[in-house]
């Protein structure tokens, strides 16, 4: 199978996947009990709610909704959301992007220190790799909900950094990117450790096993210096099977993130779910679910994809 | 494996015998002690004791130690002289007895959980394994589907699209349907693993070849291969799902506030100033970091044998 033709099916499949998902969050969000127009239910006259509902498209059987509203997603028009009194497809932008910086800045961060110490600690066994095995089985053990409480209460313990929320408002510019990059640290320290950990464990693995392989060996062999024949020879091999599971790392990325959001006060899509959720906003509901979807199966295709770039194997299936 | 075992068991005699270990009740409150910070125990010749906290500003919250008096540990002194070795929270309950309760409602939906998502996946993936074709095909892809979808996410939404209020049986139902449904695909894909491998064996020819049933043949030939991973990941869902527990509660979609688990701690523990003034009210999120530590050093050897990733296919 052609690279090509491998990118090809994965997109679609991912298209497919997140447009089930899509259309499951719309009628979950559909099947929840009450809506929109129940708020304010006793200060409202029966036609004023009624008038409500027609408004929201909430009087119309679900088929006609669904139908509506895929069409409607096919021109980015999510319709529009009850809570904010807004257009969907603006607010889940907005907040999309403010999650996609958080959980990029922790993809970063988490990679930037994961694969080397990983490295380090994969390819010879002493104190040092002990060590840093030792730090990242207990940086296991503290998921996302607890390194964010932690990291707040150091916070607010020391009023080093702000506790919460993504700006401090009324700022642009220069001004408002050194406020944002304050607010920062926080939430993203939250999320990568764990993620640093888990990148760690996987990529010390790999580094053992491919270190113990004949080619690296050979390279030893032809008087090559441990150290380097791991570095050079040992450690591109070993990536593969570590990018092999980015893919599956992105799940874990945006419940993380949808964590952290929530108790660090982030404007992300995560807590606007939530949010959307709690208030019974059907549409912006069922927009964040497509967003969410759409992103998810961004995330793991183009994972995917890298994987079979780097690793051709992938493509003759020799590794599913 | 029997570390596995081993650990479980504990868990199992914590979820049990957590709040039969409470020095005091679940709602005991202390109205003199709002906010007290933990008592030290001290050791001498007599054993150990603690010296009793007087307040000293209601408002502020201030405490001194009472040097002239001594109380022993927790269990033996009367109630009316509270002894408060982790500290009390913001209506004056005891921190260590809440988070020993707390375990029951933590753990035991976990291990309700557990149970239900080894049972669950095992059948699911013993059945793919042992069918194969279509519905080998349509249980994998499921299962990868599912696997693939942020768990919280997807945990969040279906809670909040069920009634919000509900007795707490069926909160507890609600809640570990849901984590069995986003748990079952990782153990079906390993038992699947194993039984399709199995399968070939000469010992389960030998059964068919002697009538047996599929049911049988699955039961007594094919799953006891499983034990061994089955017992790993038993030990490793049940922190998975003790932090999702805790993560609904705090968001306000797991146990309701009146009963105390560790996430309902955790929610009332965890805003900044609560968390500031009594650092010490946070312990249910220690009890988490210890369950889901000791877990991982226990069973990292066994994980990277167990776990079928790509990492150790390359």
């Amino acid at each position: 199978m052609s690279l090509a033709r491998f990118a090809v099916g994965r997109v679609v499949s991912g298209a497919i996947f997140a447009l089930v998902v899509a259309s499951l969050t719309l009628l979950l969000a559909r099947m929840v009990p009450g809506d929109p127009s129940l708020e304010d239910r006793l200060t409202r006259t029966p036609e004023e709610v009624a008038a409500l509902r027609a408004e929201l498209g909430l009087d119309q059987p679900f088929l006609t909704q669904y139908g509506r509203w895929l069409s409607g997603l096919a021109r980015l028009d999510l319709g529009r959301s009850s809570m904010y009194r807004r257009p969907v497809t603006d607010l889940v932008g907005e907040r999309a992007a403010n999650t996609a910086i958080l959980a990029l800045a922790a993809l970063l961060v988490a990679t930037g220190i994961g694969l080397p110490l990983g490295r380090r600690a994969g390819s010879t066994p002493d104190g040092v790799s002990r060590l840093v095995r030792a730090v990242s089985l207990a940086v296991l053990s503290v998921p996302p909900l607890l390194s964010a409480l932690l990291l707040v209460f150091i916070a607010a313990r020391t009023g080093w950094l702000p506790v919460g929320g993504m700006t401090s408002g009324g700022l642009t510019g220069a001004a408002w990117l050194a406020d944002l990059l304050r607010h920062l640290p926080v939430p993203t320290l939250a999320l990568a450790l764990p993620l640093a950990a888990t990148l760690e464990r996987l990529q010390a693995r790999a580094m053992a096993d491919t270190i113990g392989r004949p080619f690296v060996a050979a390279s030893r062999a032809r008087g090559l210096d441990p150290a380097r024949a791991a570095r050079v020879h040992a450690w591109p091999v070993s990536l593969a099977p570590v990018l092999g599971n980015y893919g599956v790392l992105v799940g874990a990325l945006f419940s993380g993130s949808f964590v952290v959001e929530i108790v660090t006060a982030w404007p992300g899509l995560g807590r606007l779910l939530f949010d959307a959720l709690s208030a019974r906003d059907v549409w912006l509901v069922a927009g964040c679910g497509a967003l969410g979807a759409v992103s998810l199966a961004a995330g793991t295709t183009a994972a995917d994809i890298a994987h079979a770039a780097i690793d051709p194997r992938v493509l003759e299936g020799r590794h599913e | 494996m029997r570390r596995a075992l081993i650990l479980v068991g504990v868990l199992v005699a914590l979820a049990v015998a957590g709040p039969l270990l409470a020095p005091y009740g679940p709602v005991t409150r202390f109205e003199n002690h709002l906010h007290a910070p933990p008592m030290p125990l001290h050791v001498d010749g007599g054993g150990f004791y603690t010296v009793p906290l007087r307040i000293v500003d209601r408002l502020e919250q201030t405490f001194a130690e009472d040097p002239a008096q001594r109380a022993g540990l927790p269990w033996t002194t009367p109630a009316a002289t509270p002894v408060l070795l982790l500290g009390a929270d913001g209506l004056g309950r005891d921190v260590l007895s809440r988070t020993l309760h707390g375990a029951r409602a933590s753990l035991g939906l976990a291990l309700v959980a557990t149970a239900g998502t080894l049972l669950v996946g095992a059948l699911l993936g013993s059945w793919a394994g042992m069918t194969g074709g279509l519905v080998e095909r349509l249980v994998l892809k499921a299962g990868d589907v599912l696997m693939v979808l942020p768990v919280l996410y997807v945990v969040v939404a279906l809670r909040a699209a069920l009634p919000l209020v509900l007795p707490l049986p069926w909160v507890v139902g609600v809640l570990a349907t849901i984590f069995v449904l986003l748990g079952w695909p990782r153990i079906a894909r390993g038992v699947w693993a194993i039984v399709r491998a199995e399968a070939r064996q000469e010992h389960v020819l030998a059964a068919t070849a002697l009538g047996a049933t599929r049911w049988r043949v699955m039961t007594r030939h094919l799953l006891p291969a499983c034990h061994g991973y089955l017992a790993v990941q038993t030990a490793l869902l049940v922190p998975m799902f003790v932090l999702a527990e805790a993560t609904l509660s705090y968001v306000g979609l797991g146990f309701p506030d009146g009963v105390p688990s560790w996430g309902t701690a955790l929610s009332e523990a965890a805003t900044i100033s609560a968390m500031t003034r009594a650092p010490w009210t946070l312990a249910p999120a220690l009890a988490m970091f210890l369950v889901v530590l000791v877990t991982n050093v226990l069973l990292e050897p066994a994980r990277e044998r167990h776990t079928p990733d790509a990492a150790r296919s390359g």
